[in-house]
């Protein structure tokens, strides 16, 4: 009996999910509280309520008996172009049985056309929008221009007595009610009655309740988005009647949310939220205008009105330009849709700066200990026009030489003779090993690049050193070569004077083929004793630099496969001893994350075997999840002696209440709230045998510069696992045991 | 320009040498050293008395840095440890830890030196065939790496262990042949015989023992790198015996040390510095062995040395004068030093190189050179061609850094004291001379020995 409960109660919630996505996701949200909001609006007037009701029902049902992809469903992708042409369906026509079943039809109408669509855009880049509303709109329109059994609605116009007439009694007294409160909202200035009157043309009213109820859902659902509409709406109200146009057009032909969601979809959604953003939202739209009146002329001829059409085309059109650009600096496109410009931003924000190990193939450095960049890209001596793009490494001793003894032989230089390695996996393609190391100051340049080898990682990325030693390359064409294996001996072959490992990426298995721009994976530079971490750069001529050492006791605290459980004692000041435990999964996407069970608390994180990054977090921000996710949110594996690493936490992740949502009207163009995060690497009891290490970090937030809050933590690791953790605030201290 | 009196050095007798002629004639084998690291000789021996050991700091770092080198672009993880036997002057110890190196030790002595030093217990080697049970204990509760040399000794470590309830971090030294003769069995536990094994079965199977190394010292002065590619590739199968039998990565290698420095041997046919291998050699030989042996990548073990001759013999000099000279019955020169056998006791097994610390003529002479000692067998250099030689002349004994400082004898002199040129130049007392305090401080008087009459 309970298992058939839980089922009911699982499809009851999904159910719900559904229905309330499908409404959300016209303004590109999955915000629950704006999805109600919207149902709300459209059920200001019932009956066109009842019939988008419907509509949604029949899609999402249909999609589901199908076999369509259940999450999908419940996103609302299916459901929305069924709601739309069924509130447009209940405006136009009087209720009745056909006109339910022509609802019912066209929604699944809907969903059928939508894959097409999708499946025509979706290769370029593009979203499908409405589309398929459209189709289905004009499909029943143009069936029914006037039919005996699909009434056009007598009077068009809203009317107490018409909806009271054709709904019956029963819900005359919220039609009142609802009458009420429009009259009393009438006096709002003009300008903002249109711009309600425009959001409630959405469910094809006119009416100001309904306009504010979605204006509410929209400023709960994004500050952006919010902003954005008005940005969107003065424009058009400015530039409207300017070209010729009446305002009244926007709410009694139904044409004001092209303004607003045109402002939406090119301002946050589709494009990041930024100054150009916003600015391209206005320079479009008198355009949008133009487009309007034109499709208004065409479409009239075959007794259609253009409806959202004008919106559609013109985002479409301009994203599909933006995917044939050559350089991207301004306007940034984004790929990963989390539905909230907002979200859009800050992850765009985060994923720029650090998270771009997600953008690039790790290469890694083709040596072991610490060498020095004698010649980087664009370096003066060799680096020159097509071959710009490499690097060279030596050995020096502290007094910066790179040779012992006089240095009139090869083996007197520090790095002849010493290990090169494998920057990363891949294929061998080409090998030169037959060619005899230069004397000191001599030069083969008949044979400029000396004994090489061409590694092959990726399509059109291809790795290549030079000037290796003869006789040395331990791999020939077509054998695998791991990271970090050694591949050859450094050498003095080719256009050498003395021994140097040459290092480029390029495009072509060919020796000595055009370079490649491409950055670095990871690096430790030395400056004196200092190390700092590079990430995904490139290093500079000059430059003392070494990969990261992989510390075992790191890597095995931090080793967290799925399955992994982490029971924790929690020990806060003057309160009781609690227990928590956590344990590893992974999704769909192969995206590790730890999850509490107490708390239901997740944190999203990547291990890549030499850096741990947290990505996000979703739950309470009280919960010790959270401030592990705080204190660990970029680490490097290895362990470097007062290593500090710096960084800025998303803005989103950090709570502050109202602050963050007034941070999020401005986040576009500025951010006065700052999280900032370093972790320092504290203490090592050795170096080769490790048994203790010591992080310290600390969460620091600026509001316009000044600290508002702060936090510091302590992580101890001992016996191969994460052994304590202490989270220091300005008057708590809680200290959380791992007992693994 | 100040003018300086020619220097008076008395008339010589020469045999006829045939060889290759030349415009410059029959010239010493050295120019006058008058500097070590920029400070004068005389200066030095003015102001801390002759004779006196001198140790320059600059020369640790930088051997200490190029063996570093060597080995650590070669390999991924090396650790040194300083071997305290070879010189265990507290001042030296610190420069080596300063640069990073661990301590060995081979007695309580030597442990607690290292204590006192400051070092951790968990960067201590504790070797040497004799360690107590209360040894034992101390480097027990330090978390000292403990490397066992023979049965009774793990023995008692098993009971100390258990009476305790503590963990100990072991390794077992292995002895071995490598091809070189003589070979060195008396110290720990035979490879070839399969008593390494033994032992190896024997600490796994104890319950408060964790092997965590193993460890080897293939014998002094090795002239012959392959002899470290042979003993690195028996500990290297003991490891992957150990990691394919228990399951168990072994985390470290000790290659112990052996690595000569550029001192000549006695009878040698060829000078030290044309017949040693560099350090790169060794390095060479030992990394290769481990990498190419077919250790996967992350278990590659830490690779620990423990060098001590070849990283401060060349930083030594001892700085003496000349007392007097003498012709023998034979016809031949001697010399007689402020210095001998008792503060230079690796005169017994190198001929040291010795310059005069002052200018000199062309005219050179063979000499023997004898220590104050009154003991026959006191001689620093049984034969050495060197220019006339007057009574209070300076002169420099090269490469002394390794074991005069600990094998020294209080015998019949006091040991002179020990200094430290530091980086920047400044001098320093590193350890004073002994006095008539020193030695007689530990001594008792019996009450019925106290008077005499004479």
């Amino acid at each position: 009996m309970n298992k058939w409960l839980s089922i009911a109660k699982k499809e009851l919630l999904y159910s719900f999910d559904t229905i309330v996505n499908s409404y959300a996701v016209v303004f590109f949200s999955n915000n629950v509280v704006f999805g109600l909001l919207l149902l709300l609006a459209s059920f200001v007037d019932p009956l066109a309520g009842i019939c988008g009701l419907i509509g949604v029902v029949s899609a999402n049902v249909f999609s589901r008996v199908i076999g369509l992809n259940k999450e999908f469903i419940r996103k609302g992708y299916h459901g929305y172009d069924a709601m739309l042409v069924a509130s447009g369906i209940a405006h136009f026509y009087s209720f009745n049985e056909t006109v339910l079943l022509v609802i019912v039809c066209v929604g699944i109408f809907s969903t059928l056309i939508s894959f097409l669509i999708h499946g025509i855009l979706h290769k370029y880049n593009l979203p499908t929008l409405s589309f398929p509303f459209l189709i289905s709109i004009w499909l029943v329109f143009s069936a029914f221009p006037s039919m005996s059994t699909m009434q056009v609605h007598p009077e068009l116009i809203y009317s107490l007595n018409e909806k009271q007439k054709v709904s019956g009694v029963t819900i005359s007294i919220w039609l009142e009610t609802i009458d009420k409160l429009e009259n009393h909202l009438l006096s709002f200035p003009q300008i903002v009655s249109v711009y309600l009157k425009s959001l409630s043309s959405l469910f094809f009213q006119s009416n100001i309740l309904s306009g504010l109820l979605i204006a509410i859902g929209l400023l709960v659902y994004s500050r952006i988005a919010f902003s954005l509409s008005i940005l969107g709406f003065v424009a058009a109200y400015f530039f409207y009647p300017m070209l010729g146009g009446d305002v009244s057009d926007f709410y009694e032909k139904f044409i004001g949310l092209n303004f607003i969601f045109l402002a939406i979809a090119i301002g946050g959604i589709y494009l990041i939220p930024n100054i150009v953003s916003y600015f391209m939202t206005v320079v479009l739209t008198p355009l949008l205008i133009i487009l309007l009146f034109g499709l208004n002329k065409i479409l009239y001829m075959v007794g259609l009105a253009p409806y959202s059409l004008p919106f559609t085309l013109l985002t479409i059109l301009f994203l599909h330009v933006l995917n044939y650009r050559v350089s991207i600096k301004y306007i940034h496109r984004v790929h990963h849709q989390e539905f909230s410009p907002e979200k859009n931003l800050y992850n765009f924000l985060n994923t720029n700066h650090r998270l771009r190990l997600f953008n690039f193939f790790p290469i890694h450095l083709p040596f072991w200990g610490e060498w020095m960049v004698s010649q980087a890209h664009d370096g003066k001596i060799t680096h020159l026009g097509e071959w710009s793009k490499a690097f060279d490494f030596i050995i020096l001793d502290n007094e910066m030489k790179s040779y012992q003894n006089p240095g009139q032989v090869v083996d007197d230089f520090y790095c002849y003779n010493k290990p090169v390695v494998a920057c990363a996996d891949g294929y061998v393609v080409s090998v030169m090993d037959n060619i005899e190391d230069n004397e000191i100051k001599g030069i083969n340049t008949q044979q400029n690049w000396g004994n090489s080898m061409v590694i092959y990682h990726a399509d059109g990325l291809y790795s290549q050193v030079s000037h290796l030693k003869m006789g040395s390359l331990k791999y020939g064409i077509g054998e695998f070569v791991k990271k970090g294996e050694i591949i050859a001996y450094c050498g003095n072959s080719g256009r050498s004077p003395e021994p140097h490992i040459h290092f480029q990426l390029q495009e072509s298995p060919i020796i000595g083929s055009k370079t490649l721009d491409f950055p670095l994976a990871y690096y430790i530079k030395r400056e004196n004793k200092k190390f700092s971490l590079h990430s995904f750069s490139k290093p500079n001529e000059g430059e003392f630099i070494q990969s990261i050492e992989v510390n075992p006791l790191l890597k095995l605290a931090f080793e967290l496969i799925p399955g992994t459980k982490l029971n924790w004692k929690i020990k806060e000041e003057n309160q009781e001893v609690k227990s928590q435990q956590w344990e590893i999964f992974t999704d769909s996407l192969n995206v590790s994350y730890i999850y509490c069970h107490d708390t239901k608390a997740v944190a999203y994180f990547y291990n890549d075997g030499n850096m741990i990054v947290f990505t996000s977090f979703f739950g309470s921000k009280k919960s010790l999840l959270y401030h592990f996710y705080l204190a660990h949110y970029k680490l490097v594996l290895g362990y470097y002696q007062d290593l500090i690493i710096e960084e800025k936490y998303p803005i989103a992740t950090i709570s502050l209440k109202f602050i963050n949502i007034i941070q999020d009207f401005f986040s576009p163009f500025y951010r006065f709230v700052n999280a900032n995060y370093a972790v320092k690497y504290t203490f090592i009891d050795d170096i080769n045998i490790t048994s203790e290490i010591i992080l310290e970090s600390a969460a620091e937030i600026k509001i316009l510069g000044f600290k508002s809050k702060a936090f510091q933590y302590s992580t101890n690791l001992k016996s191969n696992k994460i052994n304590e953790f202490i989270i220091t605030t300005s008057n708590n201290k809680t200290i959380a045991i791992c007992e693994n | 320009m100040k003018t300086e009196k020619l220097k008076y050095e008395r008339p010589a007798i020469r045999k006829m040498n045939t060889g290759l002629m030349n415009k410059f004639g029959t010239r010493t084998e050295y120019a006058p050293f008058t500097h070590i690291d920029g400070v004068s000789v005389k200066e030095l021996i003015n102001k801390y008395g002759s004779p006196c050991f001198v140790i320059s700091e600059r020369t640790i770092r930088k051997t200490y840095q190029n063996a570093v080198r060597a080995f650590k672009t070669r390999y991924p993880k090396v650790q040194f440890a300083w071997s305290y036997k070879t010189n265990y002057i507290d001042a030296v110890c610190n420069v080596f830890h300063q640069e990073g190196s661990w301590a060995e030790v081979v007695s309580i002595f030597e442990y607690t030196k290292a204590i006192e030093n400051g070092v951790p217990g968990n960067k201590i080697i504790f070797n040497g065939p004799e360690k107590t049970k209360a040894d034992l204990q101390v480097a027990l509760e330090n978390n000292s790496y403990i490397h066992i040399d023979h049965f009774d000794e793990l023995y008692d470590l098993i009971e100390l262990t258990q009476e305790l309830k503590k963990t100990a971090k072991v390794a077992i030294r292995v002895n071995m042949d490598t091809g070189v003769y003589p070979m060195w069995d008396r110290f720990g536990f035979n490879y070839e015989s399969g008593q390494a094994w033994n032992a190896i079965n024997k600490i796994m199977a104890s319950e408060y023992l964790e092997m965590v190394g193993l460890h080897c010292h293939i014998g002094t002065f090795m002239l012959d790198p392959n002899a470290y590619a042979v003993a690195a590739s028996k500990l290297s199968d003991l490891a992957v015996n150990i990691k394919y039998v228990f399951n168990k990565t072994i985390q470290y290698l000790d290659l112990g040390g052996g690595f000569p420095s550029a001192n000549t041997l006695r009878g040698a046919y060829l000078p030290g510095p044309d017949m040693i291998p560099s350090i790169d050699e060794f390095a060479e030989v030992i990394t290769n062995t481990i990498l190419n042996y077919g250790f996967k990548k992350e278990d590659l073990p830490l690779l620990i040395l423990e060098t001590g001759r070849a990283m401060i013999d060349d930083a030594g000099y001892l700085l003496g004068s000349v007392i007097a000279n003498k012709r023998l019955s034979d016809g031949r020169r001697a010399t007689i030093m402020d210095f001998g056998v008792n503060i230079l006791f690796t005169a017994f097994w190198y001929e040291h190189k010795i310059t005069p610390a002052q200018e000199f003529s062309s005219h050179t002479e063979d000499m023997v050179i004898y220590g104050p000692l009154c003991m026959n067998i006191d001689v620093v250099r049984s034969s050495v061609t060197l220019p006339a030689l007057n009574k209070g002349d300076h002169v420099v004994v090269h490469k002394v850094g390794a074991y005069n400082m600990t094998q020294w004898m209080q015998f019949i002199a006091m040991r002179p004291k020990v200094t430290l040129i530091d980086t920047n130049g400044n001098s320093h007392i590193i350890r004073e001379n002994e006095t008539l305090k020193t030695i007689t401080e530990p001594e008792r008087m019996p009450d019925h020995l106290k008077t005499f009459n004479l």
